[in-house]
């Protein structure tokens, strides 16, 4: 049988970031996937030597949009390593705060994407709704909804206002029969069953050797989170749990991701019920010669950064490794094997986010016949859902896409 | 099966019947909260002039640029909307603290680049000796206010402060070919009041 | 976590050296180029390490490579310093062993211009198709590097 090559990217509306997934298929069949990097590249570590310590963290910021936490929160734990600075407790309340409303409405983002990707356009928009909360307490604490402005080392640059709180908390509030009704809507629907479990499959070994981490990893049972492991800010302050799968395939990997929801919820509330009054910013006034590295827990797994200083005010080298960047590369494994049809939930479960990962470039290669664009993969993963509901007895049609 | 379906059309009942989730936004203004990092905008009173907010600025945004004519000498701070990241480092770190202030204005999308800009203009003070330029009057005035009778100590600080309560009030003596004592008491450059300091003649 | 200490103190005497702990769990040593691959297999299978990258440096008169695993258990990370002189700019590939490492040294490889032994797909990852070969980003001293 032939062998046909379907590009999916770089550009298309299917994707949210720019990047080229060939898939080697025949007939139905996957046969391996060629993934192609590059279209977001900025040289961001390049551009970070010409920064100042206290500049860069604007920049870390603007790796990615939706990691606009992660990425400074990493960098003030790398500078603070290096440092030796002992940060006052309310800015790390404060700092945890951020970083589990980001895991929140990261991980309501890319349910909306799921269930768009499944056909599920109705969950796509109450998901993307619900998030609105979380977005708009994030205006609210630091004066924006993405770029928080908020990370410095020693320290958070802006205060919560404490008479706040309480409305603060009746917003938290709102959120649970919403997660509520889609953790219902994933787990008691046949149909999502049939589409997302046992697809996609990546064992604990898998994980190991990709060097895969956050919700893709623990889905797959493998029990590594930073906030735990390597205990900072607030995270050793509060209770809550580590949220593990066993099956390693889509479904868990939903699955993880709302109850993780749950568990961030728990960790802001205990945060603001417990914040500790004080300075929020330990005045850090010079970065030594040496060399730190810093982590922490994105929504899609572990950010590390490493910085080199020289005495000066500039760091000699900054390298930054977003979590996409190991999980991305799983996905030559983890869709072999399945059909076409699939292919698109699968490269999505991982939640990548190019903008991380990436000094990406797109390029354009050309391949043999290009039979399927990546919208039409879209639809083929839609069109999919639309049987297996027909198979089923469902007559409702599901909603098209606008 | 039937359940979730009743759950999800109770949700679906309560977004149909209960307020509309979305603004009618640009018909309607949209309510951003206090603290909200919009557009920055200097305010011309409370600039001093200094470029601590060029400095500090992450894009390297502000544009500072001096310009002398005529003997008279303007700085003109600029701020351009197009590369801006409204981090408020600028706000944060304006000496005055309202030099430059986060407004809350957000829609700033227009056709027109040149349009994208906010500007500020500062008279300098320029060395009676080399012409360069020393620094913003109003920074001068600044610091002359917050240091006190210190003030006096420094005969730039001193003379700003008096031109500016009476301005045009005593002219600088002539620019003599050489440096002389006396040429220690004129708005000097840093550079210029050392060798004033250092080397003067005493035959005059 | 002295245990990993140890291990790294004693396990390649004379390659594996300057072995320290700083502050925050984070262990530091220099490697001979040619034991890297023996320290990661121990490192992964001995002490169920985890990659999380490698981070390349052009340190003037050499390319310093560090190579940093997760001890998750304990919260650790350990870096492996690997200093590479200019003349030759070569390193045994970790992407055989490990394969998170492909990608990883493929950026560094085309960030720096080190070459990696044995890796089994050198190309290009990130920098665009029409980039000047041989122009390395990360370099200082004007192989395609502004300093």
């Amino acid at each position: 049988m032939s062998e046909r090559i379907i590009a999916i990217g770089p550009e298309h509306p299917l994707q949210e970031e720019p990047e080229c997934f060939k898939l080697h298929v025949e007939g139905e069949k996957v046969l391996s996937l060629d993934i192609q990097l590059g279209y977001n590249h900025r040289g961001v570590e390049k551009l970070a030597e010409s920064k100042s310590y206290d500049q860069i963290l604007f920049l870390m910021e603007r790796i990615c949009g939706i990691c606009s936490t992660s990425h400074p929160f990493a960098g003030v734990n790398a500078l603070e390593n290096l440092v030796g600075v002992e940060v006052p407790e309310r800015a790390k309340y404060i700092r945890s705060i951020l970083g589990e409303m980001e895991r929140i409405h990261s991980h309501l983002l890319w349910l909306g994407l799921a269930g768009h990707f499944m056909g599920y356009n109705t969950l796509f928009m109450w998901a993307w709704k619900t998030r609105e909360i979380v977005l708009d307490l994030l205006e609210r604490i630091s004066g924006n909804r993405q770029n928080y402005s908020m990370f410095k080392v020693g320290g958070v640059r802006r205060d919560v206002k404490d008479d706040e709180i309480p409305s603060y908390l009746k917003e938290l509030d709102r959120l649970l029969p919403a997660l509520d009704l889609f953790r219902g809507a994933v787990a008691d629907d046949p149909v999502v069953h049939a589409r997302t479990k046992g697809i996609g499959v990546l064992t604990a070994e898998d994980i190991r050797r990709f060097g895969a981490v956050g919700p893709t990893a623990r889905a797959s049972g493998v029990d590594i989170d930073v906030r735990r492991d390597d205990p900072y800010a607030a995270y050793s302050m509060v209770d809550w749990k580590v949220v593990t799968g066993t099956r390693g395939d889509v479904y868990d990997k939903v699955m993880v991701r709302i109850l993780e929801m749950y568990e961030s919820h728990a960790i802001i509330t205990q945060c603001l019920r417990k914040l500790p009054p004080g300075e929020i910013d330990a005045r850090v006034k010079e970065i030594p010669a040496g060399e730190g590295i810093g982590r922490h827990e994105a929504p899609r797994g572990e950010v590390m950064h490493y910085v080199r200083s020289d005495g000066t005010n500039r760091p000699a080298r900054y390298k930054v490794r977003a979590p996409s960047f190991m999980n991305v590369a799983t996905n030559t494994k983890a869709v072999v094997g399945q059909t076409i049809s699939d292919a698109t939930l699968i490269l999505a479960a991982v939640d990548p986010c190019y903008c991380c990962s990436e000094r990406v470039s797109a390029v354009e290669r050309r391949t043999g016949k290009r039979l399927w664009s990546g919208a039409e993969l879209v639809r083929l993963s839609q069109d999919a859902t639309r049987r297996l509901r027909a198979k089923m007895g469902f007559p409702h049609e599901i909603s098209k896409d606008p | 099966m039937r359940y979730p379906k009743i759950r999800e059309c109770g949700e679906a009942l309560r977004a149909l019947f209960g307020k509309r989730y979305t603004t009618r936004f640009p018909a309607v203004e949209a309510a951003v909260p206090e603290g909200f990092r919009g557009a920055p905008r200097f305010d011309e009173k409370e600039c001093v002039g200094c470029g601590a907010c060029a400095v500090v600025c992450p894009a390297k945004d502000i544009e500072v640029t001096d310009e002398i004519k005529d003997g008279k000498g303007t700085r003109r701070l600029t701020i351009h909307y197009d590369d801006c990241i409204f981090c408020a480092q600028c706000a944060r770190n304006c000496i005055t603290g309202k030099g430059v202030v986060m407004t809350k204005e957000f829609d700033l999308a227009t056709t027109d680049r040149g349009s994208v800009r906010d500007s500020v203009e500062k008279e300098l003070v320029l060395c009676e000796m080399c012409g360069e330029v020393i620094a913003a009057r109003d920074h001068l005035l600044w610091i002359a206010r917050r240091v006190g009778p210190a003030a006096y100590t420094n005969p730039t600080l001193m003379l700003t402060m008096l031109d500016a309560l009476s301005p045009g009030e005593g002219t600088a003596p002539e620019k003599g070919d050489e440096i002389r004592r006396g040429d220690r008491m004129r708005v000097l450059c840093p550079r210029c009041r050392r060798s004033s300091t250092l080397e003067f003649s005493l035959e005059k | 976590m002295s245990t990993v200490l140890d291990t790294l103190r004693n396990a390649f005497p004379g390659r594996l050296l300057n072995c320290e702990e700083r502050r925050g769990a984070r262990i530091y040593c220099d490697a001979a180029p040619e034991v890297i691959v023996d320290a990661a297999r121990e490192l992964m299978d001995g002490h169920r390490a985890r990659f999380i990258t490698a981070t390349g440096t052009d340190t003037r008169n050499a390319v310093e490579i560090l190579y940093h695993f997760s001890i998750d258990g304990e919260g650790a990370v350990v870096s492996l310093r690997v200093t590479l002189p200019k003349d030759r700019l070569e390193v045994d590939s970790l992407a055989p062993l490990i394969k998170a490492a492909e990608w990883v040294e493929r950026e560094i490889h085309e960030m720096l211009g080190v070459r990696f032994r044995g890796h089994p797909d050198p190309r290009r990852l990130l920098l665009a198709d029409d980039w000047p070969e041989g122009s390395y980003p990360l370099r200082r001293d004007g192989e395609g590097g502004q300093s």
